[in-house]
């Protein structure tokens, strides 16, 4: 396992740590005290610290799932589930404590902006320490703050929705992160404003035994269109850390939203997400999911078609090394007649790593003329990788057209003998046969990130062959 | 009910007992039924929220023996019914046994070295069947196999010696009726380089409250070859829990054809391990629904050697309030490369109340593979009746025409012969029964 953890340190370009620096940080364990003090520090309304303390009974009653990936290694009595790096959130980049600003200039935040962003929000541990949004979209009534501002600021947006799509009793780690959630992206776009340029939001857990549970809520008013794109890093501790989000969104009718996620966490992170939008009349909601990093990883993004014409997309995929587990899928919910959705997933796995993907396609009686078409592909490079696939289908409607496939292999012979006889040596042939298979992926991000995610998977490569 | 229901003892679960062939058990065959009646007392109950394989069958009850009651123990004439099918349109196949079991465990038809009764072959020719029996279909494995273990009465040995290419079918009736649980077994050995053809029939009478519990168990040795063929024509009020599990070693061929047409209610197992390498599996099923019928069939092509190919398809048609579940699951073990596996699963709806639930899984350990599912579910397709049309077919007809053709693939799975003519047969009087509210309401240009 040391020569596991060494071998990880050393591709993973964002495994530095910064020290702790902290003003304030939660006793380890999670008790109700804990949850009254996060309650009383951010000031709130009685109604979130009622929601919060239904939400942790919720988390002791809710037994650990049974299926999915093993999660018998977390302790939850051995987590900081709270800590705020610094007193003031930054305005402006000169702001940020030094000491977090050099990691965050490290990762290239001020830099994305510059370049093509239209807002910037920085969450280091707890707490956004840096967030920014362009003077024109603010002028057309758009949002986008972090979740503790927009409750404080905009509590009747907040509270009309907040916690509708993913209530606190859904599942185990939505009712953990209802409890204590911190941080995350609020983002409000008014009626018929398209947001052209992306907005990003960018996660750093930089304690070891640290848990991150950030909350997210996007709402698209009618007809309007945004772009919100994550990332996530943390550094290689010997412990391990937990980040527990919960990620809603709303479209209203003719919105459309798209969000695009890299999880690069490192490889001693649990990352259990819960990831839910709502697609009213002829609204689109897109997934864009990218499972990098991480120890275990659960992440089913999901989408509810509620009103006629809906339509969702999930794009996922997922790349397993040594000793990972990429548990990742989508799930889509026809309720509402005339909506369409497709799911593309792909996943490579690598030496011990296993990817699965689990999905769900529901189509309610009522939703006639529904078509979805669910894709799953998966790539094994090794003889010790592991690939599964457990897609669900429940059809309850006549008048439906419904296709499934899924494939695993691995690297073609025939390709690779191609592409060597080309005098390309067998690692680059490998990389890109694996590039080409993730390529509808890739396609659909900004350019970037899609560099990003390149330099990232040739990384991963290293050493795949001989 | 007849005063069989009130004499027998009742099969609630705490009290089940291992049963006994007629003429007593041998010694290997009594010890594991006491083993697997205790495993069947202390199992718990499968549950639809504790289980998953249960989670879309929740009606576990309407399982339970104890509401039924037990086969006839003692020699009675072989119900009329029975007669019947082996009269019917299989009457033609040309055959080198056809046994019928009432479960009372006498079958009637002949004794011979390719088929005998389960109690004459595992008294008669103990050291053969003991590698086979409960080593395919182990007690333990699930609820049901456990109890079938525990209460078997009726049921068959079959077997082909070594070399030996048995030309005519073997052809097996089993039956329950008067609202008893039936727990037939059938154990096939089809020995090294050898050829077999089985057909089994799954019957009741209709009108009845039966449970039928078969569980067949399978082993084709180093390249021989079976070609299996199941009917299921139970009764309108039938409740069917089966399991057949199928062993291959290398280079062995085994071929299903298998017809679900009957029943009220079904949970179906279907189990093959890919042992041997180069061994080659090919299953082809279809099953038709309507009314209130619930089938939940569960499949597993389990490749633990590799080179073997496994192929698996299913197709269902459901019409009015009819149900079908359906969950395949491929698994490649460490180290077994070079395997090729297939499920497709297709589903027809023919009726906007209908179900079908999909759920073929993969899990794959090994890398040099190839491993795919296809599943899908829709409605007749549009522009198939509208090509009929153009072409002066009625569209009623042209209905018909399609929901035929989409079962056709494995329709022509089924032996050249009678076989294929029966399983044909058996679709169009299925269609004719269950769907025919379906096949005139759908589609907007039927009004």
């Amino acid at each position: 396992m040391a020569v596991a953890a060494k071998d990880l340190t050393k591709d993973y370009k964002y495994g530095f740590n910064d020290g702790d620096e902290f003003v304030f940080r939660a006793v380890k364990g999670l008790t109700r005290e804990t949850v009254l003090d996060i309650s009383r520090r951010k000031g709130e309304p009685a109604w979130m610290l009622e929601f919060r303390l239904k939400a942790l009974e919720h988390f002791r009653q809710r037994p650990m799932p049974t299926w999915g990936p093993d999660l018998s290694g977390i302790d939850f009595d051995d987590i900081y589930y709270y800590v705020r790096p610094a007193e003031e959130q930054g305005r402006t980049w000169d702001d940020v404590p030094e000491g977090i600003k050099r990691t965050f200039d490290r990762l290239g935040i001020p830099e994305a902006e510059r370049k093509f962003l239209g807002g910037v929000s920085a969450q280091y541990e707890s707490e956004v320490v840096y967030h920014s949004i362009r003077k024109d979209l603010e002028k057309l009534g758009v949002l986008f703050s972090d979740c503790d501002t927009g409750l404080r600021e905009h509590e009747d947006i907040f509270r009309k929705y907040f916690g509708t799509v993913i209530p606190a009793n859904d599942n185990k780690f939505a009712a953990l992160n209802s409890a204590v959630w911190s941080g995350g992206s609020f983002v409000y776009v008014p009626k018929g404003v398209r947001v052209e340029v992306p907005l990003q939001a960018y996660f750093r857990i930089n304690s070891e035994s640290m848990g991150q549970f950030e909350r997210t809520l996007i709402i698209a008013d009618e007809g309007s269109f945004v772009h919100y794109i994550e990332g996530c890093t943390a550094p290689t501790y010997s412990r391990d850390s937990l980040h527990s989000a919960v990620v809603e969104i709303i479209a209203m009718p003719g919105a459309t939203v798209r969000y695009t996620t890299i999880q690069n966490w490192s490889n001693n992170v649990y990352n259990l997400v819960t990831k839910r939008a709502i697609a009213k009349e002829h609204a689109s909601v897109f997934w864009i999911d990218g499972n990098l990093g991480s120890k275990i990883t659960a992440k089913y993004p999901s989408v509810y078609l509620m009103g006629e014409g809906a339509h969702g997309e999930i794009l996922s995929v997922a790349f397993a090394g040594d000793g990972q587990h990429q548990d990742a899928g989508g799930k889509v919910i026809h309720v509402a007649p005339n909506t369409t959705s497709t799911i593309v997933s792909k996943s490579v796995s690598k030496g011990t790593g296993r990817t699965s993907y689990r999905g769900h396609l529901k189509v309610y009686p009522k939703a006639h003329g529904v078509r979805s078409s669910v894709r799953c592909d998966a790539l094994l490079l090794d003889e010790n990788s592991r690939s599964d696939t457990y897609p669900y289908m429940d059809i309850e409607a006549e008048d439906v057209q419904i296709g499934h496939e899924a494939s695993v292999s691995k690297v073609g012979d025939e390709q690779l003998f191609y592409l060597q006889s080309r005098g390309i040596s067998e690692a680059d042939a490998t990389a890109m046969i694996v590039n080409g298979f993730i390529e509808p992926f890739v396609k659909e991000l900004p350019m970037e990130y899609a560099l990003e995610l390149n330099r990232l998977i040739a990384l991963q490569m290293e050493g795949s062959v001989g | 009910m007849s005063e069989l229901a009130t004499s027998a003892p009742a099969l609630t679960r705490e009290r089940v007992t291992a049963a006994q062939l007629p003429g007593g058990d041998p010694a290997f065959v009594a010890s594991l039924r006491q083993a697997a009646a205790a495993a069947y007392r202390e199992e718990p109950w499968p549950s639809s929220t504790r289980d998953e394989d249960w989670r879309r069958t929740p009606q576990v009850d309407k399982l339970d023996p104890a509401n039924y009651s037990e086969p006839a123990t003692s020699a009675r004439a072989t119900p009329e019914f029975l007669w019947e099918v082996v009269r019917g349109p299989l009457a033609e196949l040309p055959t080198s046994a056809i046994l019928v079991d009432d479960q009372t465990g006498n079958l009637e038809g002949g004794d011979t070295p390719v088929a005998r009764t389960l109690a004459a072959g595992l008294s008669q020719d103990a050291e053969t069947w003991k590698g086979v029996l409960g080593t395919v279909a182990t007690p333990g494995l699930r609820t049901f196999v456990a109890l079938n273990t525990a209460r078997f009465t009726g049921g068959a040995c079959v077997r082909a010696a070594r070399g030996e290419q048995v030309a005519a079918a073997v052809r097996l009736v089993h039956g329950v009726d008067q609202g008893s649980a039936a727990f037939p077994r059938t154990l096939v050995l089809v020995e090294e380089g050898a050829s077999l053809t089985l057909v089994e029939e799954w019957v009741s009478p209709d009108g009845e409250a039966d449970l039928l519990v078969p569980v067949v168990e399978v082993v084709v040795e180093r390249g021989a070859h079976l070609t299996h063929v199941i009917y299921q024509r139970c009764g309108d009020q039938t409740v069917v829990q089966s399991t057949v599990r199928v062993r291959l070693a290398q280079d062995a061929r085994y071929d299903l054809s298998w017809a679900l047409l009957g029943g009220a209610w079904q949970k179906t197992y279907f189990d093959v391990d890919m042992l041997g390498y180069g061994s080659e599996s090919k299953a082809k099923g279809l099953c038709i629904g309507g009314h209130q019928q619930h089938y939940d069939v569960q499949t597993l092509q389990d490749h633990i050697a590799g080179g073997a190919v496994s192929d698996l398809l299913y197709r269902v048609a459901v019409a009015d309030r009819a149900r079908s579940i359906f969950a395949g699951l491929i698994r490649v073990e460490e180290g077994a490369q070079k395997t090729n596996a297939y499920v497709q699963n297709r589903n027809l709806l023919l009726s906007p109340t209908a179900k079908a639930d999909s759920n073929p899984t993969l899990e794959i350990l090994a890398n040099d593979v190839r491993c795919t599912h296809g599943t899908t579910a829709g409605r007749v397709d549009d522009d198939q009746l509208f090509y009929c049309q153009s072409r002066g077919i009625p569209e009623q007809a042209a209905r018909r025409l399609v929901v035929e053709g989409f079962f056709a693939d494995v329709i022509d799975f089924f032996p050249e012969g009678p076989l294929r003519e029966d399983a044909r047969q058996g679709v169009l009087e299925s269609l004719e029964e269950m769907v025919p509210s379906g096949l005139r309401t759908v589609g907007p240009g039927s009004g």
